[in-house]
């Protein structure tokens, strides 16, 4: 791989991105992992990620909030929800905001490996599955 | 892409929608008799019983008695399996609770007249006759169904996505408003909502099963994981109670079962109510 794959990962509950960082990692990318959603606003108005993976339910800010940031940023930045609290209604509104998918909690960390790995294969580059 | 469910106090109207969107629109039109086929070759179930269930009210026996509805689930199961297929087009409440939580199934009535009718008989193979002898009874009769199998009021607008009143918008342009909106991004299949697709085969496939034993039994799957509750008399037979799991857990898909007889313990857990 050329470019550098950035990767960004909020949650508020530590055990969650301390399992998810590693699975990541192993796609090739260098991931980011933030707690505080605030803290991760302010850090992708700075760095241009390739994918955003983001919570709902978080203090602060939630993850619709996330989204729209992202978009507003880097319409190019592919956008993964993932929550514990997924509804019909959650779902469409991430979609119609711009989400590239969504994947209820719990969830193997193969499988949002595989989504991410759909997103960046998406965004054009090679040597993602599809 | 999206599919789509078509619903009308007529359904042979929205049958016919059906048609004519699988002919322009790139989706597969899953009819009644397709699934009636299918239910009748995977649950070796009699075709005219099957054919029955759609069109007949479930009398007070049929609803109590151990056979119950299990001609209804047997075809919710096989429909059940058409949803995982994202450009499929439905007519009709069949298997709307499997719906119902599913984003990427838009669900449209269609508000028709008999002129609209008449309209859509020179478009497909509907005949005339058909569709104009004894509209109203019909009408009524269909919602009866819905109401007797679902507890739902078709006239209920939050059943849909949306709604169409083809009498004010012409055949053509109803058509061409539904394969428009199919394509907005709320509508796309996502992990989440074919996740709940496979949880609702795995749900079908058990509810058709355990309706030998219960009837009025109610059953929630997650990612294998299945829920089945039913009420204490069948779980006091210890013995009874274990078989059925042996059974469950034997069909495919099930990995986990929980059996539940208080009502409230089943919708805490399964539910999460």
């Amino acid at each position: 791989m050329d470019k550098e794959i950035k990767l960004l990962l909020i949650d508020d509950e530590p055990i969650v991105g301390n399992r998810l960082k590693p699975a990541l990692t192993k796609l090739g990318c260098t991931v980011d992992v933030f707690e505080d959603p605030q803290k991760a606003l302010d850090k992708i108005r700075e760095v241009p990620y390739d994918v955003v993976v983001t919570d709902i339910v978080m203090n602060k800010v939630n993850g619709i909030q996330v989204l729209e940031e992202v978009k507003k940023t880097s319409d190019r930045t592919r956008v993964v929800i993932i929550t514990g609290f997924a509804t019909a209604a959650l779902a469409r509104e991430a979609m119609e905001k711009g989400a590239f998918d969504m994947i209820a909690k719990p969830f193997k960390p193969a499988d949002l490996r595989k989504i991410v790995s759909r997103a960046l294969a998406d965004m054009g580059y090679e040597g993602f599955e599809k | 892409m999206a599919s789509i469910a078509l619903f009308s106090d007529f359904p042979d109207f929205a049958r016919g929608v059906a048609k004519i969107l699988a002919d322009r629109g790139d989706f597969i039109y899953v009819s009644d008799d397709h699934l009636i086929k299918e239910a009748a070759s995977k649950f070796s179930r009699d075709e005219k019983t099957l054919y029955n269930a759609l069109e007949c009210q479930p009398g007070l026996i049929q609803k109590f008695c151990s056979t119950g509805n299990r001609e209804l689930l047997c075809i919710e199961a096989v429909l059940a399996e058409h949803l995982l297929q994202d450009n499929t087009v439905f007519a009709g409440f069949v298997g709307y609770p499997l719906m119902g939580n599913v984003s990427h199934v838009m669900k449209v009535r269609l508000l028709c007249g008999i002129k609209d009718l008449m309209e859509l008989s020179k478009l497909t193979q509907l005949s005339e006759d058909k569709l104009e002898s004894g509209i109203e009874s019909r009408k009524a009769s269909y919602r009866k169904w819905v109401e007797s199998n679902y507890g739902l009021d078709t006239s209920e607008s939050s059943l849909y996505d949306i709604t169409l009143n083809v009498g004010n918008l012409s055949l053509e342009e109803t058509i061409g408003s539904i394969l428009h909106t199919a394509k907005h991004e709320r509508f796309q299949p996502m992990t989440y909502s074919l996740e709940c697709v496979k949880d609702q085969i795995v749900s079908s496939r058990v509810r058709v099963h355990v309706s030998a034993y219960d009837p009025r039994s109610e059953v929630r799957s997650r990612k294998g994981h299945v829920y089945v509750y039913t009420r204490g008399s069948m779980l006091k037979r210890k013995e009874q109670a274990r078989k059925l799991k042996e059974e469950l857990i034997r069909l495919d898909g099930v990995q986990q079962v929980e059996v539940y007889n208080k009502k409230e313990m089943f919708e805490c857990v399964a539910c999460g109510h």
